[in-house]
């Protein structure tokens, strides 16, 4: 075991996280997981680690001192270096991205809570405390691949989404206002991105209608008309109708849109 | 959207598949789902009305979504859970809103809890917190709305009843469900495989202390 680090400021909505925790839904305990997986995944992969290997993810003002000579990259950076000792090292998103991430030589290291060291805001699962003061354990390096340079993802902010389960209960334009429109990130959370500079008419009954199941990038519609788009740590069930579902490529630059940028939509 | 006799199945994004029935029970069919452990599918959540089936990758979505058009197109009797015993779950009726439910039920407390005790109630799916099932089976006369303020700190165990349904909370939260009971049952515990005591689909019945 290796403590690497020692958290100096622990910044905004920071937490460890991986792939999160599938399996368990229908138990109320929703997948969590990074949510940007598409930037922490080219960090992760450029100190040698798999996509999804646990990761620090923070909304801004984070910062690390490193304990030791460590393989490391973090958002914002060309490519990962080795750290000295006593060295601080700051964590903030890339320009126009929610979430910045920092990645070491191993991955983060801690004991599972149900098979993922992800935290849950929803579920108060907190596996390893990212608190001022707390130190991080470091995982082992597998050796098996060379750090590399940080290959960035595109993040063109135009969305393409799949026709929701729910539109057949919104006006006929609704779908089309989605798309036509340039939408601004009103807020950015591990439960969702809310959006605003525009308004989707809401469906009938929106209000009233029975909880169902969800899904991370459903479009869900409340009675205001402003579209929220359901992130990681969404709760597993919700009431309002949805009228599209941000797809599998996209899902990354969703959730990763920070808060006053603009995103649109097309259909798949 | 295809269309088997009683079921629609829907894509909802590139993993999910919601299926909307009127013929199943969504917990019930969902246990039967999740027990066949179809390859590609790592979530099976129940609603009220619907079923979610989650692929783990969405390559997977195609042939899961055929698989379960085949099962569910055989699929002749509900599958039963009855081979297992209802869980029990031993309440003392102590909760802050048994006065205030007997009198909006016009009903004595005794009354209230003998019709709580009565029902064998079925997990119908769980949401709101990680453990909170929804419980169905609630008896007509106890059937309330909501609080009109929710309480911002309802303890664990607490024992509760809402709309047509009955809950145990698992970890202190807020809540607006009225209070009859508590019980020292932990419902929720994430060291335990599975960490929530009432699946979906389960038969739980309370049991006075």
């Amino acid at each position: 075991m290796t403590v690497g680090f020692r958290v100096v400021q622990e910044g905004i909505a920071t937490s460890v996280q991986d792939a999160g925790r599938p399996g368990y839904s229908h138990l109320g305990l929703g997948r969590s997981g990074i949510a940007d997986q598409a930037s922490a995944g080219s960090i992760n992969r450029a100190v040698g680690n798999a996509a999804t290997a646990p990761i620090l993810e923070t909304a801004g003002g984070l910062v690390v001192e490193c304990l030791g000579r460590f393989t490391v990259a973090t958002s914002g950076w060309t490519a990962p270096r080795v750290t000295a000792e006593g060295e601080q090292i700051q964590v903030n998103p890339a320009p126009g991205q929610q979430w910045g991430y920092f990645a070491v030589a191993g991955g983060f290291r801690g004991n599972l809570v149900l098979g993922s060291l992800s935290a849950d805001t929803m579920a108060a699962i907190i596996a390893i405390p990212v608190n001022r003061g707390a130190h991080l354990e470091i995982g082992e390096t597998g050796g098996r691949s060379l750090p590399d340079l940080i290959a960035l993802p595109a993040h063109r902010h135009t969305l393409t989404v799949m026709p929701g389960p729910h539109l057949d209960r919104f006006a006929s334009t609704a779908l089309q206002m989605l798309t036509s429109n340039q939408w601004t990130v009103e807020n950015n959370s591990r439960v969702g991105v809310r959006l605003g500079r525009g308004r989707i008419e809401p469906a009938d009954g929106s209000a009233s209608a029975a909880s169902e199941p969800m899904v991370e990038g459903a479009l869900q519609v409340p009675p205001n008309g402003l579209p929220i788009i359901l992130g990681r740590d969404h709760p597993v069930t919700g009431g309002y109708p949805v009228i599209a579902v941000v797809d599998d490529e996209s899902i990354s630059q969703a959730l990763g849109a920070a808060i006053g940028t603009s995103v649109s939509f097309r259909l798949g | 959207m295809k269309v088997v006799a009683g079921l629609e199945i829907a894509q909802m994004g590139t993993h999910g598949l919601l299926l909307r029935t009127d013929t199943y029970v969504p917990a019930v069919l969902g246990a039967a789902i999740r027990d066949l452990a179809i390859d590609g599918v790592s979530d099976v959540v129940p609603a009220e009305t619907t079923l979610l089936v989650r692929c783990d990758h969405s390559g997977a979505q195609r042939a899961v979504q055929s698989q379960l058009e085949e099962i569910i197109g055989n699929y002749e009797d509900p599958p039963s859970r009855a081979s297992r015993e209802p869980i029990e779950i031993a309440v003392m009726y102590d909760g802050a809103d048994l006065a205030f439910v007997a009198d909006a039920c016009s009903l004595s407390e005794e009354e209230v809890i003998q019709r709580h005790l009565e029902p064998t109630y079925v997990a119908a799916f769980c949401g709101f917190a990680p453990g909170f099932a929804y419980l169905s089976g609630l008896d007509s006369a106890l059937q309330l709305p909501r609080r009109e303020t929710p309480r911002t700190k309802v303890p664990a165990g607490a024992v509760a009843i809402a709309a047509t349904y009955s809950s145990v909370y698992p970890q202190e939260s807020p809540g607006g469900w009225h209070l009859i009971g508590s019980t020292t049952t932990e419902t929720w515990d994430v060291a335990r495989e599975p960490p929530a005591l009432i699946e979906p689909g389960r038969e739980v019945r309370f049991v006075r202390q």
